[in-house]
């Protein structure tokens, strides 16, 4: 009886693995504009196509960065490939030093891990220009 | 000494002398960049004998979820969201830990952290307690896995 009830509740099957990679995990730039670019690249291990999607959020927390461009923020990436993303932090006021993180993981997550790559990003502006 | 000799003799000296002066130094460079590759495979829970503990750990079928990690340039740290629960049970305890060359945590409902070695394989467990039992359906056990630099 323990036995059925056991099957009846068993939880997340194993699932096959998938993999998401990054870099580099931590990247500053100055910039005399409004508008400083980073790229970033992200690596498909896995032994099949998979999406990726990625999206900014500020330091320890979930909350989204506003004046943040990522090129693209959603792309297909064969096995064993690896693209450049490009982010764009956007209207810098002069002086202003903004740091936030890029994180990629796979569009659809499942199985009882769910595994993501985030990069520190520092974007800062010299003031008086 | 005769002419071809000679001859032979100013021929070595001369490939002697091309072969020094095409001497090179070749250069492979390699550049490595601060990379963190995260590789998740699932577990199973298993309920216990006792009707109230599904776990990871131990029963027929029960199997651990792994995450290998693979990094290069500085030893990334590893964030845990906490446990997150989906299933028929209410008011059940979820708690995970994990162990790894270096990234060490013991049962917890909350998230955690930990550093972790440039490749290292990490072994989580996961564990849900309800004293009023498990209703039959499919449960699962979450938790979001941040590698980055602290």
């Amino acid at each position: 009886m323990m036995r059925l009830i056991a099957m009846a509740a068993c939880a997340a099957l194993a699932v096959p693995a998938f993999a998401v990679g990054m870099g580099p995990l931590e990247k500053e730039g100055l910039t005399d504009g409004p508008a400083k670019g980073f790229y970033l690249t992200v690596v498909n291990p896995f032994e099949d196509v998979e999406t990726f999607r990625l999206y900014p959020a500020v330091i320890g927390g979930e909350d989204p960065v506003p004046d943040v461009r990522i090129h693209p923020e959603r792309f297909r990436l064969a096995a064993g490939r690896q693209r450049r993303v490009l982010v764009v932090a956007q209207n810098l006021e002069p002086g202003e030093t903004r740091v936030f993180r890029v994180c990629a993981e796979k569009n659809e997550q499942e199985g009882m891990i769910h595994a993501r790559v985030c990069s520190k990003l520092t974007a800062s502006r010299i003031a008086g220009q | 000494m005769n002419k071809t000799w000679v001859r032979y003799s100013l021929g070595l000296s001369a490939l002697v002398v091309a072969s020094s002066a095409q001497a090179a130094t070749v250069t492979i460079n390699g550049v490595v960049i601060n990379l963190c590759t995260l590789t998740p495979v699932s577990g199973t829970m298993v309920v216990d004998t006792a009707g109230t503990t599904m776990t990871t750990e131990s029963g027929t079928g029960a199997a651990p979820a792994t995450l290998s990690v693979v990094a290069t340039g500085a030893a990334p740290t590893l964030t845990f969201t906490a446990p997150v629960l989906s299933g028929p049970a209410s008011g059940a305890t979820t708690e995970i830990r994990y162990t790894g060359s270096s990234a060490n945590q013991g049962y917890t409902s909350a998230g955690s952290s930990a550093s972790t070695s440039l490749i290292d394989l990490v072994t989580i467990h996961a564990r849900v307690q309800s004293s009023t039992g498990f209703p039959s359906g499919s449960y699962a056990v979450t938790t979001t896995v941040t590698c980055g630099q602290s």
